[in-house]
C-alpha cells in the first residue's frame, strides 16, 4: 500500500511544516516515507507544494508525482497542478476560509474546513495548517493522534517552541471540526481505501 | 530496521562519514550547498574537519592534500563548480590520489564533463549515477572503496532531486572487500630518514627514492584505467529479453523512464529498459547484448544529447539509436524543467510506437 498526499498553497501558510510533520509522524510509526517539495523563490506568497508518500513497503513513487490519492489545498493559488493530479475518488481537504472558486472535478471525496477561521477564533491564525492536518488525519487515519502531536513538537525549530501549545490546540480543533470517527487506514476503514483499492 | 527521515544531502553526508570520510570541503552553490552544511554539522562531531573553501579550486586542492595523507576525503559542487576543478581532478588521477567528488548537479548537462573530463593527460573518472537517495547512500560508500582500491578520484553524479528529496532511510555500513595498505601515504612516518615519500604527477621521485618517471608512470596509469574499464561497469536492465524497443536513461531521470516502461509493459508493448549505473566505465558490452535484436534504441536524457554518443558506441547498428530527450531546465537554471515527468516521457515513447505502426 502506498498513499500520496499532495499539499499546496502559498508560501507562509505552513505547507512545508505540515508536510514534514506528517512525514516525521509516519516514520515514527515505522512506515516508509518520501517527501519532496517545490518552492517558489519568494519569501512569502510564492508557490509552495509538498508531496508526501507513505507506504508499508519501500516507496516506489517518483519524487515528482503526477497522480495523488489525496490533497490538502490551502489556497486557490497554485492548486491547479494538485487538482489536475487527483486520482478518481481522491480525498481532498479544502481550506474553505481562503479557497475561492470550485474544483471542476466530480469524482472526489471533498471535505471543506474553515481552517483559517477556526485558527483565528483561537487567537492563532498562523496555526490554520495544523487545523487542516488534524482534520485530514482524523478522516484518513494515516498516523495516530499521538504520533502527529509528537512529530509537530519535533519539527518545530527551537526559536518557535512557544507556539507548540497553540499548534497542539489547532490539531485538536481540526479533529473536532470533522464529525466522523477517527479512521485508520492500516485498519482498513479510511476513505483513502476507495482511491487506492 | 529503523528508518530516519533525511534529505538526500544529509543521507549522503552520513554515508560518507560512516565510510570513514573525515575531511570535506566545498564552496556553497545550489544544489550542493546543503551537502556542505550537513558535513559542516556532522564532521566535527566525528573527529573530522569540514572547511568552507574560498573557491572550488581551493576546495579540491585542499581535498587532495588531505587525501595525500591517507585520510578519506571528499569535496563537491554542482557542474558549474566542477568545471573549475578539472585541472585538479586530472592531477589527482595522474598522481594517484584517491578522493570522492559529489556533483549535486542541477540537471543532466554534465555528462560529458563527468565522463570525458576537462583536465589534461590520459585519465578517466569512475562515475556512479544513482537513481534515488537510497542508491546514493550505497554509491557513496562504494565510491570511497573504489577510490582507495584504484587510487583515483571518483565521482557521484547526483542531482537536485536527490539532494532535496526527503526519505525514510537507514544508513547501514556495507562491506566491499579488503583494500591494499596505503603505503604511499604522506603520513610523516619517514620524515628525517632521507626516504620520505612524494606524490607527483610526473613521478620523478626524490634523490634517494627515484620514481618511475613520466613515461612508465603514465603507461601504468593508462593500463590501470583500461583494467577498470573491463571490471567496474555496472548497469540495470529490465524486460530486454523480448523487447523490440529499449529505452536508455541514467540517474534520477532513469527512475522516471523505468516507471513509464513498466506502464507500457502492462499495456502489452514489447519494451525494455537499460540504465548505466556507472557512466564511466560505460557498460558497452551489456548494452550491445541487450540491444542486439531490438528494433529501436531510444535515449532519454535531459540535455542536448551527450550519453547518446556512448550508446552509439555500444549498439552495433547505430541507425537504431534515437534521442527522445532534450534540454529542459527550470527557468532559474537551478533544477530540471517540465520534460521531467512520467507523462512527458510516456508521450514521447508512444509517439515513436505509433509512428512505427504507420
Amino acid at each position: 500500500m502506498e498513499v500520496e498526499v499532495m499539499i499546496s498553497g502559498i508560501g507562509g501558510q505552513g505547507i512545508q511544516l505540515v508536510a514534514k510533520t506528517l512525514s516525521v509522524a509516519a516514520i515514527s510509526e515505522a512506515h516508509h516515507v518520501q517527501m519532496s517539495s517545490e518552492i517558489g523563490g519568494e519569501m512569502r506568497g510564492g508557490l509552495s507544494i509538498s508531496s508526501v508518500v507513505i507506504g508499508d513497503h519501500p516507496i516506489k513513487a517518483l519524487p515528482i508525482l503526477d497522480k495523488t490519492s489525496s490533497a490538502l489545498i490551502f489556497h486557490h493559488k497554485f492548486s491547479e497542478k494538485v487538482i489536475g493530479n487527483l486520482r478518481p475518488d481522491a480525498v481532498v481537504m479544502l481550506n474553505d476560509s481562503v479557497f475561492e472558486g470550485e474544483i471542476q472535478k466530480e469524482d472526489l471525496q471533498i471535505w471543506r474546513i474553515a481552517a483559517t477561521t477556526i485558527a483565528e477564533d483561537m487567537g492563532h491564525p498562523m496555526t490554520a495548517g495544523f487545523v487542516m492536518l488534524g482534520a485530514f488525519n482524523k478522516i484518513t487515519g494515516l498516523v495516530s493522534q499521538n504520533a502527529l502531536s509528537d512529530a509537530m513538537e519535533k519539527v518545530i525549530p527551537p526559536y518557535r517552541k512557544q507556539h507548540i501549545e497553540a499548534n497542539l490546540a489547532a490539531l485538536r480543533a481540526g479533529e473536532d471540526s470533522v464529525s466522523s470517527d477517527y479512521a485508520s487506514i492500516w485498519n482498513h476503514n479510511s476513505p483513502l481505501l476507495k482511491v487506492i483499492g | 530496521m529503523t528508518l530516519r527521515l533525511m534529505e538526500g544531502t544529509e543521507a549522503i553526508a552520513e554515508a560518507a562519514i560512516l565510510s570513514g570520510c573525515r575531511f570535506f570541503t566545498g564552496y556553497p552553490m545550489s544544489s550542493f550547498t546543503k551537502l556542505l552544511e550537513h558535513f559542516a554539522q556532522k564532521l566535527p562531531e566525528n573527529n573530522g574537519v569540514c572547511i568552507n573553501a574560498e573557491s572550488e579550486i581551493e576546495g579540491i586542492n585542499m581535498t587532495i592534500g588531505a587525501a595525500s595523507t591517507g585520510a578519506r576525503a571528499a569535496t563537491g559542487s554542482c557542474g558549474q563548480g566542477l568545471a573549475l576543478m578539472q585541472e585538479a581532478i586530472a592531477e589527482a588521477a595522474l598522481n594517484e590520489t584517491p578522493l570522492v567528488i559529489f556533483n549535486m548537479a542541477r540537471n543532466q548537462q554534465d555528462y560529458f564533463q563527468a565522463t570525458r573530463g576537462g583536465g589534461w593527460g590520459d585519465y578517466r573518472t569512475i562515475t556512479l549515477a544513482p537513481k534515488d537517495v537510497w542508491e546514493a547512500v550505497e554509491h557513496t560508500q562504494l565510491l570511497f572503496h573504489l577510490a582507495d582500491l584504484y587510487r583515483a578520484p571518483v565521482l557521484l553524479y547526483g542531482d537536485d532531486l536527490i539532494a532535496k528529496t526527503q526519505v525514510g532511510v537507514e544508513i547501514e555500513a556495507r562491506e566491499f572487500g579488503t583494500l591494499p595498505d596505503k603505503n604511499w601515504a604522506l603520513d610523516g612516518k619517514l620524515s628525517g630518514t632521507g626516504k620520505s615519500r612524494v606524490t607527483w604527477t610526473f613521478a620523478w621521485g626524490k634523490h634517494n627514492t627515484p620514481g618511475l618517471r613520466a613515461d612508465k608512470h603514465w603507461r601504468n596509469i593508462a593500463a590501470k584505467f583500461d583494467a577498470i574499464n573491463n571490471i567496474e561497469a555496472r548497469w540495470e536492465q529490465q524486460y530486454t529479453d523480448d523487447a523490440e524497443i529499449v529505452v536508455v536513461a541514467f540517474g534520477t531521470v532513469a527512475k522516471f523512464v523505468e516507471s513509464v516502461v513498466e506502464e507500457l509493459r502492462t499495456k502489452g508493448h514489447a519494451i525494455g529498459f537499460f540504465r548505466p549505473i556507472t557512466l564511466w566505465p560505460f557498460p558497452n558490452d551489456a548494452l550491445e547484448q541487450a540491444t542486439n535484436s531490438v528494433r529501436r534504441v531510444l535515449v532519454f536524457e535531459l540535455n542536448a544529447g551527450q550519453m547518446i554518443d556512448d550508446v552509439k558506441l555500444s549498439v552495433a547498428d547505430k541507425t537504431k539509436v534515437q534521442g527522445i530527450g532534450g534540454v529542459s531546465v527550470h527557468d532559474s537554471g537551478l533544477s530540471y524543467g517540465d520534460l521531467l515527468s512520467a507523462q512527458s516521457i510516456l508521450t514521447r515513447i508512444e509517439e515513436i510506437i505509433t509512428g512505427d505502426k504507420k
